[in-house]
């Protein structure tokens, strides 16, 4: 008789671990929120020649993050610390990006072709919640038979804050995050890491208008999100502001920006289950298994009465 | 464990789709051959409801957390019938929560439900090798309801590293996939107590249920 207080024992054990454990969630499926905001940032452009005043094409383009120590591209590199992006030159020579607008500082871009290598510091300075190019001339470097020109121009666009995270509720920290632009769904726009709450943020390029497409991957687990934005996702507006009793004004206006409303609109529309939803279709699903089990077994026994009772 | 939508190529997707077609070509052939193939169904679709709320619970193995599959036991008890009976649980937790994906349903069926066979294989050794007494049964059914689940993880974890698509970090991700397989080891352990447990309570109150 020992195997019956083993059973019982393994049953309670397992019992235990699974009052401890269950999560009354879906199982690891993944859901990812954003929100999008206008911000005013600038795009940089940057354009390589040779010392013959021809374009280079496909020139690899490397840009840090100023969190990389400044003025160290090289080292930065070596360092094996991960590029902010990774892109290359078209047949003008010529890159473009929108730096994330939340890191202000020294960026660092390092061009390479062939045997010739450039690097450029692009200092980009935070004034009241706006970043811009310090100076207000482009940048121009010569080195190594390369002549790099870098400009900012300032624009508005639209960040992307994104949310990853397990439908339990577990966020999906350190998941890896790829960009699309909408004009090239084959080369990643910039690729990049969610911080450990989940949570990472970029902006657009709204010079690329369409559909960008953004995949959040962790072990295999993940999911896509398309966001819609055209030219005309941010809208400018006139605000009058109150100058009352100021005499010398009249009608002053600031222009403002913000979100079309059918982009708002496609932020707030949510298709999530709620959890009434979600037992209701466990509780139906359940029973249609029960039901069919009970069909069967409630058939058998009616086509075999005799063989039954005589056992 | 389950494979959403977008995560694999399509080629992996329609490998997926052939090789659990012919699973489940050959286990309704091999339940068509029993004298009364009925006679397993109120069987198979309360374990087929079993699996489809096992994955609701969940087992924190710090830093993740996993859920049960079962498809260990449902290979043993099922015999033949835990192929479809995956397959059919999966659908639903495709088509109803986006657990898993239609794309992926084929490679996840084939994941879990070909270790689900192999289990059952491994079960039914007991008796070549006249191991059949409750102590062994209950052994076997516990490597059964482990193996079964350390197979599946491990399947997954191969099919995900080898799919890796260029545009991620590839090191990163696949020291993920690694942290998530490793993580299914704790659970593999639960499972084939589980099916030990359920295996060895079968035997004492209705062994006729365990003709496996």
């Amino acid at each position: 008789m020992i195997q019956r207080p083993i059973t019982v024992l393994m049953l309670s054990g397992l019992v235990l671990i699974l009052l401890i454990g269950v999560t009354p969630a879906a199982a690891h499926g993944v859901e990812i929120t954003y929100a999008l905001t206008p911000v005013q940032t600038v795009r940089v452009e940057v354009i390589v020649h040779d010392l013959a005043g021809e374009p280079v094409r496909k020139a690899d383009v490397t840009v840090f993050t100023p969190e990389v120590a400044p003025g160290d591209a090289p080292a930065a590199a070596e360092a094996e610390l991960s590029p902010w992006l990774e892109t290359s030159t078209d047949r003008n020579g010529w890159v473009s990006f929108v730096p994330d607008p939340a890191l202000a500082g020294s960026w660092q871009i390092a061009v390479a072709v062939d045997d010739a290598d450039a690097h450029i510091t692009l200092p980009l300075a935070e004034e009241s919640g706006l970043i811009r190019l310090a100076s207000d001339q482009g940048i121009s470097v010569m080195s190594s038979g390369l002549q790099v020109t870098v400009a900012a121009t300032p624009i508005t666009t639209i960040q992307v804050a994104l949310h990853a995270q397990f439908d339990t509720g577990e966020a999906m920290d350190e998941a890896q995050v790829v960009v699309y632009a909408p004009d090239n769904p084959q080369d990643p726009f910039l690729t990049g890491t969610c911080d450990a709450e989940g949570r990472y943020a970029f902006a657009v390029d709204l010079g690329r208008p369409g559909v960008w497409e953004i995949q959040v991957r962790k072990a295999g687990h993940g999911d896509w999100l398309k966001i819609d934005l055209d030219e005309n996702a941010i809208e400018f507006e006139e605000v009058p502001v109150d100058t009352a009793g100021d005499a010398d004004s009249t009608n002053t206006t600031v222009q403002t920006v913000r979100l079309a409303d059918e982009v708002a609109r496609s932020v707030e529309s949510d298709d999530g289950l709620s959890s009434g939803q979600i037992v209701l279709m466990s509780a139906t699903t359940i029973w249609g298994f029960v039901g069919t089990a009970l069909y069967f077994s409630r058939r058998r026994a009616a086509t075999r009465p005799e063989s039954e009772s005589d056992n | 464990m389950h494979i959403p939508d977008g995560i694999l190529p399509a080629e992996v997707a329609i490998a997926g789709y052939v090789t659990a077609g012919a699973l489940s070509w050959y286990s309704l052939r091999r339940i068509n051959q029993q004298p009364d193939p009925e006679a397993g169904m109120p069987k198979a679709a309360l374990l087929t409801s079993a699996f489809f709320v096992a994955s609701w619970i969940h087992i924190p193995v710090p830093p993740t957390s996993v859920h049960l599959v079962l498809n260990g036991l449902l290979g043993i008890v099922l015999g033949w019938y835990a192929f479809p009976a995956i397959l059919i649980g999966l659908f639903f937790q495709a088509v109803l929560f986006g657990h898993g994906g239609l794309t992926s349903l084929g490679v996840n069926a084939t994941m879990m439900g070909l270790p689900a066979l192999l289990a059952l294989l491994f079960f039914r050794l007991r008796h070549r090798l006249r191991l059949d007494n409750r102590n062994w049964t209950g052994i076997f059914a516990f490597l059964s309801g482990m193996g079964g689940l350390v197979l599946a993880a491990l399947i997954a974890m191969t099919v995900l590293i080898a799919t890796i698509p260029a545009d991620l970090d590839v090191d990163a991700e696949r020291e993920a996939i690694y942290s998530l397989t490793l993580a299914h080891v704790p659970l593999g352990i639960i499972e084939g107590a589980f099916a030990a447990a359920l295996v060895l309570y079968l035997l004492r109150v209705k062994p006729e249920l365990l003709e496996t």
